[in-house]
């Protein structure tokens, strides 16, 4: 019930996977593995797609497993510490500092938030 | 000519030549009427349009606001379809064809089995009927005449019906090449049939009997605006793409194996996280309200439930007990005798009352491989399920707290419409039922008040309670309106008395404890779950 209910979009407290870091390109593979390792310190499920495959086609694939989150870091995103934040149902959300970034999901997942 | 005299619904009362037909009356009273009605209700009977009236009564017109009319229109639709199907492939032979909730489907036995193409055709075919705006024609026959008339039509399933339900003399109904053995009423023509779609074929069985004939059956459904049925079309599109099997294959949330058997699931990492989280969150509200957590075992002594009496009641939905050790041991269909025997393990006093224990029990129930659907009908499954055990004082403020619980649940997971119904005895018969009128009196009660106390709209049912208590049923309504049971509040007032349990008062004497059963069925986070 709840499955259909939500249409398999379940809000973040129980999606299976909360979050999925993308790196562009190769280059930033350093830098999203630091941010896959921060949230998961944090208590997030969150999972790296650094195939070797266009970073749109990645996206697409995270938004057909209904992922909440998807963080795309690049070079800009390495220097200023941020990430790049995409939802799964508004798309994009501008960036956001990491260190923000973390406790407000945790707020998500803590509060068992249906929207935000 | 004599006169009757027609009483309408508004109490007016008219004179009209005896033997007037229901649409003259109709007529009379005005044109949009006349072109409304589908068909009549004469004292109570429903009857086509074209039936003549004898006697005085009260007359009342079944128009598309009725709540009988669109249940005629479907049945008048499923006549249509068997008209299309008799043009198209005369090798058909209808079966039944009745209304459904959602629309209609009709049975044929046929050889070749019925194409998506077929669909289509049958489709434009009844469309081209409808135009033709048909009668649907009542006819009389003898049974015995009516019998060869079947017979010589090679209408093998008809004839087996009227040979078994017939009256000496019967009706029957005449739309275009088909005619069908039917009590009616229908719609007066075909051209009333504005907005009509056919939805899919299956296979079935001659009287649903899997060693009987194999049917094929037309699903279809029918509305009196196209506008009405495209918005039925749309929600069908909606459910089709939020069906949870698909759901749960394309997410990896869990699977259905062969090699395992049906109805038994497995959850893959995915859907497990899930109903882990579900779990935690539950056993954490449950501690958090005053509830014991147990764990009891998946297969006890067979004679458990005999005493408990489901090896009566109860028996179709159970698995085959099993030998061991040259004694029969059950799997669980329910929880309750663990629980009991919890209970009874030791002498209760009042001062532990109340007692609640919950499970996030496993239950296996047998259901025929034919209703088995995804995660919905299932042979086994995990539920939060909770007895009860306390003193008659305390039942409003333990119903209370059942029903807050739920909606705490609704508004964890983000549900924000529910309905409540709340099944209480048939009190003409209180010889169906386990417990006193006392009893009855004070479980009901408590139910009512909490639910008027709470300000709770609910649907009061009387003569739907089961045999052993009355309960409350809260359902929600899913994202697209459709309902779902979420909790029972049960009362029990048999396996206190069948186990003997016990607790002493105050007064130092022995009473039997009120048990109430609460189930979360929904989010179980088993597989009835999610």
């Amino acid at each position: 019930v709840l499955i259909e209910h939500y249409s398999g979009a379940f809000p973040v407290w129980l999606a299976p996977v909360q979050a999925m870091v993308l790196p562009i390109s190769e280059r930033h593979g350093e830098y999203a593995r630091t941010v896959h390792g921060e949230l998961r310190s944090a208590g997030v499920r969150v999972q790296l797609d650094d195939r070797n495959e266009k970073l749109n086609s990645r996206i697409r694939d995270a938004q057909l497993q209904k992922v909440p989150f998807m963080l795309v870091v690049g070079d800009r995103e390495a220097e200023a510490q941020t990430v790049a934040v995409r939802r799964r149902d508004t798309g994009d959300a501008g960036s956001r500092p990491l260190s923000e970034f973390i406790p407000w999901v945790r707020q998500l997942i803590d509060t068992r938030a249906v929207t935000w | 000519m004599p006169n009757v005299q027609i009483t309408f619904p508004d109490g007016a009362i008219k004179e009209f030549p005896k033997g007037i037909t229901a649409l003259e009356v109709a007529k009379s009273i005005g044109p949009r009427l006349a072109a409304e009605a589908l068909a009549a209700q004469i004292d109570g009977r429903l009857v086509d349009l074209s039936s003549p009236i004898e006697e005085s009564g009260p007359l009342q017109f079944i128009t598309p606001s009725s709540p009988q009319g669109l249940e005629i229109y479907r049945h008048s639709s499923a006549h249509l379809l068997a008209a299309a199907v008799l043009e198209l492939f005369p090798d058909a032979h209808p079966g039944v064809g009745p209304p459904t909730e959602a629309g209609f489907y009709y049975d044929f036995y046929r050889e070749k089995p019925f194409a998506e193409e077929d669909l289509a055709k049958i489709e434009a075919k009844m469309h081209e009927l409808a135009k033709a705006d048909l009668p649907y024609e009542r006819v009389y026959y003898p049974k015995e005449e009516g019998l060869k008339l079947f017979n010589e039509m090679g209408e093998f399933l008809k004839c087996e019906l009227i040979e078994e339900k017939a009256d000496p003399v019967f009706s029957a109904y005449k739309t275009g090449k088909f005619l069908d053995f039917c009590r009616g009423p229908h719609i007066p023509s075909t051209g009333r049939i504005k907005a009509v779609k056919l939805l899919s074929v299956a296979g079935a069985y001659w009287k649903g009997d899997e060693h009987s004939h194999p049917l094929q059956r037309i699903y279809g459904t029918a509305f009196f605006t196209q506008k009405e049925l495209d918005g039925y079309l749309h929600y069908l599109e909606e459910a089709k793409k939020r069906d949870h099997r698909r759901l749960g294959k394309d997410l990896e949330l869990f699977s259905i194996q062969d090699d395992a058997g049906p109805g038994l699931i497995f959850w893959h990492p995915k859907g497990g996280i899930i109903r882990k989280e579900i779990e935690d969150w539950l056993r954490a509200e449950l501690l958090a309200r005053g509830y014991d957590l147990v764990f009891t075992p998946h297969a006890m002594r067979l004679h458990l439930w005999e005493t408990s009496g489901h090896t009566n009641f109860y028996r179709e939905n159970m698995f085959g007990a099993m030998e061991v050790e040259k004694d029969n041991y059950q799997l669980k269909p329910m929880n309750c005798p663990g629980h009991i025997l919890i209970y009874k393990s030791r002498l209760r006093s009042y001062r532990e009352l109340p007692l609640r224990m919950a499970e996030l029990g496993t239950v296996y129930r047998y259901e025929r491989s034919g209703v088995l659907h995804g995660l919905l009908r299932v042979r086994g499954f995990t539920q939060d399920d909770a007895h009860i055990f306390c003193t008659p004082e305390q039942l409003e403020s333990e119903v209370q707290a059942c029903v807050e619980f739920a909606f705490a649940v609704l508004k964890t997971f983000g549900f924000d419409r529910y309905e409540v119904d709340l099944s209480a005895r048939d009190p003409e018969h209180m010889e169906h039922y386990a417990g006193t009128v006392e009893e009855w009196n004070m479980a009901e009660g408590a139910l009512r008040n909490t639910l008027k106390r709470m300000n709770v709209p609910h649907k009061y049912m009387p003569g739907e309670a089961v045999f052993y208590g009355p309960k409350i049923d809260i359902k929600l309504v899913d994202a697209i309106g459709r309902s779902w049971q979420l909790t029972t509040v049960q009362f029990d007032f048999n396996l206190p008395r069948r186990f003997k349990l016990e607790y002493v008062g105050a007064d130092s004497h022995p009473h039997t404890p009120v048990m109430v059963h609460r189930a979360l069925l929904v989010r179980s986070s088993g597989s009835s779950a999610c």
